[in-house]
């Protein structure tokens, strides 16, 4: 099992925000997290991703708690939904993101050939010596993906990745999960359905921090009651 | 790109030490004394003083992600002038207890910075907390300018405008070991700025230990900022200067902002004291003013520069 959590809380400034999740998911599936705005979905990434102090999470049988930060890394990595336009080359950026693999006594002697090869299976080779801060928005997308791909985790998590990108860049990043999907296990965050219809193998829908229902297909009549406005009784609940 | 990058700090080195070297020769009379017990320890504590703001600035400005933070933006500076005003209120004539004095208060304000922003909990907690430090201090100082009699008065005013001239080696001797070793261990910290460019969160997933990087790092810019304010006054400016001309040069690997901000903001330290020392003889301008009378334009040009 790549990814096991058993019931998760998380309260943040005194406020739910996670209520009894309780989830496995096995490698290799691509799932997927809907539910509307404020249902948990970023904190229930970022919990997997290692930014809450819990031993309610597994990876891969060892919880995450007993982790050090750069064996996380290895393990698990996750694109942001808020990406900076960071003044470095592409190169460079993704260099120093093989960060888990140096450290004073060792040298990452893969460190280019690694990089070379999310390059070509991101497709931005071409890329490789232009600034960050002077790319196109799909473009940046596929560079902050390629730093995640970097650190080879196993479990890869994306915060809503369709956000900044046109139905081009929409399509390719499908196709690149889905390759991806045959090494790793995939876990996203989304409000674009359609697109989620088309890749993900589990669909998991959150409502106020709680688990509202999993399915494998999208179907409207299931979707339309979890994007109803919440009421603020079943927030405070 | 590297290669580029590695040439022109080594440019950045040579240009540094050589032209520095060269200020030594200067202004010496052919007098042996002037240049053993005037001239190096003058030049010396310029260039350090110079380089470890530098490095410092060159930190800040990065772990707060803006372009215009020095430690000084966190009140250390203001601080440390507090203590120097209030040894030289009390009297005190000797360059170390003064010193001292200032130091203690830097080391307190540092304290102060740390404990109310760190209760704050809030993004820019720490900035706030230095900012209203800074206040306090500054307020506090012109209070006691104003109490004071008229030749204490201008005392104050004088070490507050930066003031490099020194007669022997007493005070370079704790500066050089001070900023030699807090530059070195922050420079081993590169790795880990250069991942901060793209946020905290982004260096937090891909394996850096934010909390104790950034604890680390904010001790070792406010212990050296702390020792080089107590020993030549408030010169500010040059820590937000030096590292944005690097980084014009040599582009925004932090291997090569610190190693070159530490070299050129030597350099360019040494320099503004000597032209604040050859513009109106025989007055010596303090170096404070002249790096401030740099500072404020380039403040402007780095605003212009963002816009457009």
């Amino acid at each position: 099992m790549a990814i096991e959590i058993e019931t998760l809380n998380i309260v943040i400034s005194k406020k739910r925000i996670l209520d009894n999740i309780t989830l496995k998911i096995k490698e290799h599936e691509i799932c997927a997290i809907i539910g509307p705005n404020g249902a948990g979905k970023s904190t229930l990434l970022k919990s997997v991703a290692g930014f809450y102090k819990t031993d309610r999470i597994k990876l891969f049988g060892k919880r995450i708690n007993l982790y050090n930060r750069r064996e996380l890394a290895k393990t698990v990595s996750l694109l942001p939904q808020n990406i900076a336009p960071v003044p470095f080359t592409l190169k460079e950026f993704l260099l120093f993101s093989r960060y888990p693999y140096r450290s004073l006594l060792n040298e990452d002697s893969q460190a280019v050939s690694v990089c070379k090869e999310i390059m070509s299976i991101t497709g931005i080779e071409e890329l490789e010596n232009r600034r960050l801060d002077a790319l196109s928005g799909g473009q940046l997308e596929l560079a902050w993906l390629a730093a995640s791909l970097v650190t080879e985790s196993k479990i890869l998590i994306l915060d809503e990745p369709t956000n900044y990108l046109d139905p081009y860049y929409t399509e390719k990043l499908r196709k690149i999960v889905l390759g991806l999907a045959k090494k790793k296990t995939v876990l996203i965050a989304s409000h674009n359905l359609e697109w989620i219809s088309k890749i993900a193998t589990r669909i998991i829908a959150l409502r106020s921090g709680a688990i509202s229902f999993q399915t494998e297909k999208i179907n409207k009549n299931d979707v339309a009651p979890l994007y109803k406005p919440i009421k603020l009784s079943e927030i405070e609940q | 790109m590297h290669t580029k990058a590695k040439s022109r700090l080594i440019f950045i080195l040579f240009f540094s030490i050589v032209t520095t070297a060269v200020m030594l020769f200067l202004r010496n009379y052919g007098n042996n004394v002037i240049f053993y017990e005037i001239r190096i320890p003058e030049i010396l504590l310029a260039f350090f003083a110079g380089a470890g703001l530098s490095v410092n600035g060159a930190v800040f400005q990065t772990l707060f992600r803006n372009d215009l933070a020095t430690p000084y933006i966190l009140g250390i500076a203001s601080a440390a002038a507090f203590g120097a005003a209030i040894g030289i209120q009390a009297g005190i004539t000797s360059q170390i207890f003064l010193s001292a004095a200032a130091f203690i208060a830097a080391i307190f304000a540092t304290i102060a910075v740390f404990a109310f922003g760190g209760i704050s909990k809030r993004p820019g907690g720490l900035l706030l907390a230095g900012v209203a430090l800074n206040f306090f201090f500054a307020s506090a100082i012109m209070l006691m300018q104003y109490l004071a009699n008229f030749t204490v008065s201008f005392e104050i005013i004088r070490w507050l405008m930066g003031n490099l001239s020194i007669i022997g080696y007493n005070k370079v001797y704790l500066l050089i070991p001070t900023v030699i070793l807090s530059s070195f261990a922050i420079f081993r910290f590169y790795d880990e700025l250069n991942l901060l460019v793209a946020g905290e969160e982004f260096a937090k997933i891909h394996g850096v230990n934010i909390s104790s990087v950034k604890t680390a790092l904010f001790f070792l810019t406010s212990l050296s900022t702390a020792i080089i304010v107590s020993i030549v006054g408030p010169i500010g400016f040059v820590g937000m200067m030096v590292p944005h001309i690097i980084k014009l040069i040599v582009g925004k690997d932090h291997k090569f902002v610190l190693a070159g901000s530490f070299f050129f903001g030597g350099f360019f330290l040494a320099a503004s004291s000597e032209i604040g020392k050859i513009v109106v003889p025989p007055a010596q301008i303090p170096t404070g003013i002249i790096t401030s009378l740099l500072g404020g334009p380039f403040f402007l040009w780095l605003l212009i520069r963002k816009r457009n």
